[in-house]
């Protein structure tokens, strides 16, 4: 049967609106239409029809349902949590991805070897801790060319010249000490000065000491003497300024990555 | 009404999610809901009441007004997920859409079901006679037992529109019930 439509509605026995509203409401008056008792019996006959109650075990799912979905409480020792706004949300969101970015540019700056001296230091030794291997931007210890009969050198060969000239002992002695202590540096692989001799074993042994007389040294020759002909006051292998030499091995230099052409 | 005067504090306690108050909100309108729900033919009326009170219990907490409309609120959401299944079921295309039967009234106990098959299992057959509109409208008259006014708001029509359509709906229903009952 096609649903009636407004149509056939019309054809058949209509209901005034009170009709119909006395009807769907239970409230029909003695003497009634019978179209309106018959329209309240259709209505109770519906509502009995249909409004049944769920079974105990559907019931018991729907609350179950509920329960699950009821927003978290909040603690009664913690105060109310507020959402944050959208405008905090986010800055937040910001901040995080400024972090974020800059440890990225850093990291990834820090692994070229291409931060300040300190900073790449700073990174380096922050980054070993995670053990992640970064150049460090000079080696913290100069390294000398492998000697294996060298044994704890000191640091560098000013601070070896001020040990000598600071030490005890007469002007001559300080001035003896002070010349040998180009002695181990040279041994270890240094450029030797322009006028010293190419003769195997190098300007080694105190050959190289003063000839002249002891008073020839004054008692306060400054560190920076320049006794072995390499620059005042550097370290073997420290070419100075943070910058270390493309060819001077870092520390450590075998676990380090060979840099890739046309790195300087 | 069943909540009556206490419902102030049943609707605060259910902003709270207070178990007793969401069971008493739940019994009171269980029975209209999945009454509504079978009334309009849906496929699975005890999901879709699942649905309707889960989305209660979510919005409760926005909900501002009396019980009314709360009442009438509630049915919104029942309305509204029942044209969401209907799209969905017209999407898959798969089968038509399931009327209300024996089927349907399947699930409630022994007792409900024997006086809804007596008593008038079989009037609701008659509502597949009906306009979809004047079916929404005698059910959410009838078994939500809401007045025009929130009727017209849940459809989106003017209250006139309502009062014609449930008038018409009131008549079909009536006339179809008459002529299977002379033939």
């Amino acid at each position: 049967m096609e649903p009636f439509d407004d149509h056939t509605d019309e054809m058949g026995r209509g209901l005034t609106f009170d009709q119909a509203e006395a009807a769907l409401t239970g409230q029909v008056p003695a003497g009634a239409d019978p179209a309106v008792t018959d329209a309240a019996a259709v209505v109770a006959g519906l509502r009995q029809s249909l409004l049944v109650e769920p079974p105990p075990s559907v019931a018991d799912r729907h609350l179950a349902a509920m329960l699950a979905a009821r927003p978290v409480a909040p603690s009664p020792l913690a105060p109310a949590e507020v959402r944050p706004s959208l405008r905090t949300r986010v800055l937040r969101w910001a901040a995080v991805a400024g972090i974020a970015g800059g440890v990225t540019l850093s990291g990834g700056l820090a692994a070229a070897g291409n931060l300040p001296g300190p900073l790449q230091d700073r990174v380096s030794g922050a980054a070993g801790w995670l053990g992640i291997d970064l150049p460090r931007s000079s080696p913290p210890e100069p390294v000398p060319a492998a000697e294996p009969d060298q044994q704890d050198p000191p640091a560098t060969h000013g601070d070896a010249v001020t040990e000598a000239v600071e030490g005890s002992g007469t002007g001559r002695e300080r001035g003896e000490e002070v010349s040998g202590t180009a002695d181990p540096f040279d041994r270890g692989g240094h450029t030797p000065p322009v006028d010293s001799p190419p003769a195997a074993g190098g300007a080694t042994g105190p050959a190289r000491a003063p000839a002249g007389p002891p008073a020839a040294l004054p008692d306060d020759v400054p560190s920076e003497h320049p006794t072995a002909g390499r620059p005042p006051d550097r370290p073997a292998g420290d070419a100075g300024d943070g910058e270390r030499p493309a060819d001077t091995p870092p520390e450590g230099g075998a676990e380090r990555a060979p840099d890739p052409p046309g790195r300087p | 009404m069943v909540i009556g005067d206490r419902f102030a504090a049943v609707l605060a306690g259910a902003r709270t999610g207070d178990e007793a108050a969401l069971t008493e909100i739940y019994r009171d309108l269980a029975g209209p809901v999945l009454g509504y729900l079978r009334g309009q033919g849906a496929r699975d009326p005890e999901d879709l009441a699942s649905e309707v009170f889960v989305g209660l219990v979510r919005g409760v907490g926005r909900f501002e007004g009396d019980e009314q409309s709360f009442r009438s609120w509630v049915f919104t959401i029942a309305h509204r997920r029942l044209l969401d299944e209907r799209r969905r079921l017209a999407r898959r295309d798969d089968q038509p859409l399931e009327r209300l039967d024996a089927e349907a009234l399947e699930g409630g106990d022994a007792e409900a079901e024997a006086v809804a098959a007596l008593a008038g299992g079989h009037l609701v057959r008659h509502l597949d006679r009906l306009t979809p509109d004047q079916r929404s409208v005698l059910l959410l008259r009838v078994v939500a037992d809401l007045p025009v006014a929130e009727v017209a708001a849940i459809l989106g029509k003017a209250p006139g529109a309502v009062k014609t359509l449930q008038r018409r709906a009131l008549a079909s229903l009536t006339r179809s019930m008459s002529s299977e009952a002379v033939s």
